[in-house]
């Protein structure tokens, strides 16, 4: 029979060492555009809140939510930049609230308006039907001549190499968040533009070796308000926080219609 | 709800970039120069006495009298139009060009790629896009040089 002691196993203790983190706190004000609609008009209200190095923007803002004024009406949903729901105008340039730290702006008061060329709503909160019904506009979905055997009678998924990926991979991360449509100037100069976003899901579809549909999607956007509506200011590009780059996909399409070459 | 109203913009979030501020220039020469042509019409066309009978005289009163009359300082109304627009047709061509060879020929924009986390380069800060643009200031730097030179060159003693 073995002895109590052992049987006990022993137990080494593995200690990790964690990195430091150091808090650091200030005081900022927040300089916030909010909209009434029953006035149907704009209004800053300043706020002032401690910060931490931590603290994000949406942080912040639910923060003065909580403790200072109910009334402020603000969009969020996944709080780590995956849902493109909390988009605003951060220190005049359009970013996520929840992937935009105040303390790294560097600046002791920091403006949040809404998100601009897009209706509001209220407060800081913007309407998206516009922006949306662009993007469905363009058919940003796989089309195959043979919808009977895409949808009922599909044996295999359809191949596609690493290569194939590549042409499009990087616009699909694309969140709909509206940043690029909120930046571009074209959009601002002509209300029917189709704008970034949609225009480069355009190309995302159509640049897919497994879509049969880009003749008719390229047909879309192939118009005054489609791509040649874009001057390229790159400014979609520079503020798009998942690095879409939606300025090269409609200089893509673009080049697609121009030389009739797919990709 | 309100629908039709949009949040407007923040200007200086376009006034920031060289990429920004040739769309600006390359939509505002375009207007320009657009309206220099209906103007450019009009006076010659006047001048040529819209078809009928016309005599040197007419010309020489229209084109001399009128353009080339008026002056500001020791320049004349038509030299300094002429200056403006050559600037605004170099500015406009080069920028015009730029945006031709990469629209049509693609040359220059990036390859579609995978990310590189944090912050892949936006292709409008690509090298081959840098270059574009320091090319575009830089031949319409020149052409405002020459153009300087020949239209102001006595005057400034060159």
């Amino acid at each position: 029979m073995a002895t109590a002691s052992s049987s006990e196993a022993s137990v080494e203790t593995i200690k990790i060492k964690l990195p430091e983190i150091k808090l650091e706190k200030k005081e900022v004000i927040f300089k916030i555009k909010r909209y009434d609609p029953e006035k149907d008009g704009f209004y800053w209200k300043e706020y002032k809140l401690t910060i931490t190095n931590r603290t994000t923007i949406l942080d912040a803002l639910l923060r003065i939510k909580e403790t200072q004024d109910p009334t402020l009406a603000v969009r969020y949903s996944c709080r780590m930049g995956i849902c493109g729901s909390c988009g605003m105008v951060i220190n005049g340039t359009p970013r996520l609230a929840c992937e935009t730290k105040p303390y790294d702006l560097g600046t002791s008061t920091i403006t949040v308006e809404p998100l601009s060329n897009v209706p509001p709503v209220k407060d800081i909160v913007t309407d998206f039907d516009k922006f949306f019904s662009n993007h469905k506009s363009v058919s940003p979905w796989l089309i195959r001549k043979d919808e009977k055997e895409q949808f009922e009678d599909l044996k295999e998924y359809y191949p596609q190499t690493e290569e194939e990926l590549d042409n499009y991979l990087q616009f699909s991360y694309c969140i709909k968040c509206g940043l690029c449509y909120s930046a571009c100037p074209l959009v601002f100069l002509n209300k029917e533009y189709l704008g970034p976003q949609a225009l480069a899901q355009a190309y995302r579809w159509s640049a897919d070796s497994r879509d049969q549909g880009a003749e008719l999607r390229l047909k879309l956007v192939d118009t005054d308000n489609g791509v040649w509506s874009c001057n390229y200011s790159g400014t979609c590009s520079k503020v798009c926080p998942k690095d879409v780059d939606p300025a090269l996909a409609i200089n893509m399409v673009k080049k697609m219609l121009l030389t009739g070459r797919k990709r | 709800m309100q629908k039709t109203r949009r949040v407007s913009p923040r200007w200086g979030l376009w006034l920031r970039g060289l990429d920004e501020w040739l769309v600006i220039f390359q939509k505002v020469s375009g207007l320009a120069l657009a309206l220099y042509l209906i103007g450019h019409v009009l006076a010659v066309s006047t001048a040529l006495g819209f078809g009928h009978n016309l005599t040197q005289q007419q010309w020489n009163a229209i084109i001399f009298g009128v353009l080339e009359k008026p002056h500001i300082g020791a320049v004349s109304v038509g030299a300094l139009l002429e200056y403006l627009i050559g600037i605004l047709l170099a500015i406009h061509g080069a920028n015009g060009f730029r945006l031709i060879l990469m629209q049509w020929f693609g040359i220059g924009l990036p390859k579609p790629s995978r990310h590189t986390f944090p912050r892949a380069t936006p292709s409008p800060n690509a090298t081959a896009q840098r270059v574009y643009k320091y090319s575009v200031a830089i031949i319409t730097i020149i052409f405002i040089i020459l153009a300087t030179y020949d239209v102001f060159g006595a005057l400034l003693g060159w």
